[in-house]
């Protein structure tokens, strides 16, 4: 498997005040790195960092062999999609619209759409179940379905590299499964897909959910004060001894049918009759 | 909610538009009648003689004052509401217009600098004029950016707060000129309120190609408009290099609305309500709002005019009042009968 994103001991800060420091990481094409960390430890930093919009101090980051700081903003949003965690969306727009607009870096000044662009859209759409939604107005949808939206819009982008900040906040259970379902597909395409041509995508998630991970994630990097402190498949990094000093309370991992289930060890206070 | 209507946007804007011009030709001191109206019209095109305007009376005054006038009325509306429709995508801000971020009232001082030196209607005021205002404009943009700028980039935030500093600043200096220039005080008052639309071919060839290079880039200008009202952050993740697409509608949207100042005065709310009607009617794709608006934008200045020109005849009371007059309430009816689409 080839090297989608090589990020090489970056540093970057925000007014002035550095955020994350000497971080270094490889991802091989078609998988997912979940990042986890607690609030504050610089997952939203790094994203913003690798995905071109805040300049480095220190270090490259190279996506698909390419150092991004050559590469235009047209030619970055080839390779790379993000998700943001703050939507700022444009309320008069309809969801189709939002989703169209995902095709940006493939359109002229223009932006006038091609045949081939519609069907993107049209399967980005599908894949998120917005097709029912399609002519309704951005404000007029649900915090989740705005999720789905800018998810599909990523989707629509066809970028190799997909950047993902907290995809599954404001998602009810059903959806968060079925997203990180569907995030796991994009990576691992069945064979089926990859005989007609689909690329397995890259995906970085930043993701507070540490129950939904060990399932979904091929490798979890754990952030803490804006350093790397582990990086590794999910069995290696969720254990109660690194997961407890990051968060600074004592927990335990649970394996169950498949999952890894991380909880406090302490009963909860005042309760300790249950 | 926005594509269910059957009727095209285009259509339904340009039969408003017709409607609106040719109200604007025939109504005035004398009423032309619409048979009269066209047979001049055709007759001379023809180049015969009307047999209902057998002495040419009609003729004169169509192609002395009400055509002219009337073509200067829907380019600036245009104008006005094509920048304004610009600045409210540029901005991501449903209070941006020409006012905004100093840009009119920049022009109004470049114009009102140039009227006390020259005649506007002599051939050197009408190349001055408009070219003052430009200036003016331009000025009060760069000098608003400067202001407002935070290392390379421009907060939307501080361009507004900049913007409307400068542009009381800029109307102040205008008014203190005006006070001090005892005779032209009328005529500068008057302009300031929107009544100074210029008449005549020669002001028309004069702001013909202002306008013509300002409202096609503003046309091409939609899609990364579009993209822009993610923020900017997210613009430049989707490929836009956002730096160069917002100089480059303030340049164009400042230009428009230079050239409406310099042409017709400071003529307020159009910039400001055509937009948002637009918007409610037929959604934020700022490729098809902007040409929308400028089409809206010329019918409801014509309208406007109408109404300034017949309600206390033969007075006629400056355009920009009756805008102000007329669209404040109609915009606030507007702003009441959507409020529950949350349409921005």
């Amino acid at each position: 498997m080839r090297e989608m994103l090589e990020v090489i001991a970056i540093s970057a800060s925000y007014n002035h005040k550095p955020i994350i420091e000497d971080i270094s990481l490889r991802l091989d094409k078609g998988s997912v790195l979940a990042l986890i960390g607690p609030n504050g430890s610089g997952k939203t930093t790094f994203i913003r960092a690798i995905s071109g919009v805040l300049p480095l101090r220190k270090g490259t980051v190279k996506v698909d062999g390419q150092d991004i700081n050559n590469m235009s903003p047209q030619q970055r949003a080839r390779k790379i999609a993000v998700v943001p965690q703050a939507r700022s969306f444009p309320a008069a727009f309809t969801a189709e619209e939002v989703v169209a607009l995902g095709r940006t870096p493939h359109l002229n000044w223009l932006g006038k759409v091609t045949e081939r662009d519609m069907v993107i859209i049209e399967e980005a759409l599908e894949k998120m179940d917005l097709t029912a939604l399609r002519s309704r107005a951005v404000s007029e949808l649900s915090g989740g379905e705005q999720q789905r939206l800018f998810l599909a819009r990523s989707l629509a982008q066809g970028s190799p590299l997909l950047l993902m900040d907290e995809p599954t906040t404001h998602l009810d259970l059903q959806y968060q499964l079925s997203l990180m379902e569907r995030i796991y597909q994009l990576a691992h395409p069945s064979d089926d897909e990859l005989a007609k041509g689909v690329q397995p995508r890259t995906v970085v998630i930043a993701i507070h959910d540490l129950n939904l991970i060990s399932r979904y994630a091929d490798q979890v990097g754990l952030l803490v004060g804006g350093r790397l402190i582990t990086l590794g498949k999910p069995q290696v990094v969720l254990t109660p001894e690194l997961l407890s000093s990051a968060y600074n309370l004592p927990l335990q991992v649970i394996h169950e049918r498949g999952f890894t289930l991380v909880m406090p060890s302490n009963p909860p206070e005042g309760r300790k009759d249950q | 909610m926005h594509k269910q209507n059957t009727l095209s946007p285009y259509l339904i804007i340009t039969l408003i538009l017709i409607a609106s011009a040719v109200l604007s030709v025939a109504v005035g001191s004398v009423f032309i009648p619409l048979p009269t109206l066209w047979d001049v019209l055709s007759s001379a095109i023809r180049g015969t003689a009307s047999t209902l305007d057998p002495e040419g009376v009609y003729l004169k005054i169509l192609s002395g004052l009400r055509l002219p006038r009337m073509l200067m009325l829907a380019m600036v509306g245009a104008a006005l509401a094509g920048s304004g429709g610009a600045y409210q995508g540029l901005f991501r801000n449903p209070l941006a217009d020409p006012f905004l971020i100093g840009v009119s009232s920049g022009a109004g001082l470049g114009a009102v600098l140039a009227m006390l030196a020259k005649s506007p209607y002599t051939p050197a005021g009408l190349i001055s004029v408009p070219l003052a205002a430009f200036c003016g404009a331009l000025l009060t943009v760069l000098v608003v950016a400067l202001l407002a700028r935070v290392g390379r980039t421009v907060p939307t935030t501080n361009l507004i707060l900049a913007g409307v500093a400068v542009s009381s600043f800029a109307s102040a200096v205008t008014s203190a000129l005006m006070i001090h220039s005892t005779g032209e005080l009328r005529r500068a008052l008057v302009w300031l309120m929107g009544g100074a639309i210029m008449t005549g071919w020669s002001p028309i060839l004069a702001v013909l190609p202002y306008v013509l290079i300002a409202l096609t880039g503003l046309v091409l200008i939609g899609h990364p408009l579009n993209v822009l009202q993610f923020g900017e952050e997210q613009a430049l993740q989707l490929g836009i290099r956002v730096q160069r697409a917002r100089w480059i509608t303030i340049a164009l949207a400042t230009l428009a609305t230079a050239a409406a100042v310099a042409f017709a005065g400071i003529i307020g709310f159009i910039g400001l309500v055509v937009p948002h009607i637009i918007r409610m009617l037929w959604g934020g794709d700022y490729r098809r709002l902007i040409p929308l608006s400028m089409l809206g934008g010329a019918s409801l200045l014509l309208l406007t005019d109408v109404a300034a020109r017949t309600v206390i005849a033969p007075q006629e009371i400056p355009v920009g009042i009756i805008t102000a007059l007329l669209g404040a309430p109609f915009f606030l009816w507007i702003l009441k009968l959507s409020k529950a689409q949350n349409y921005w």
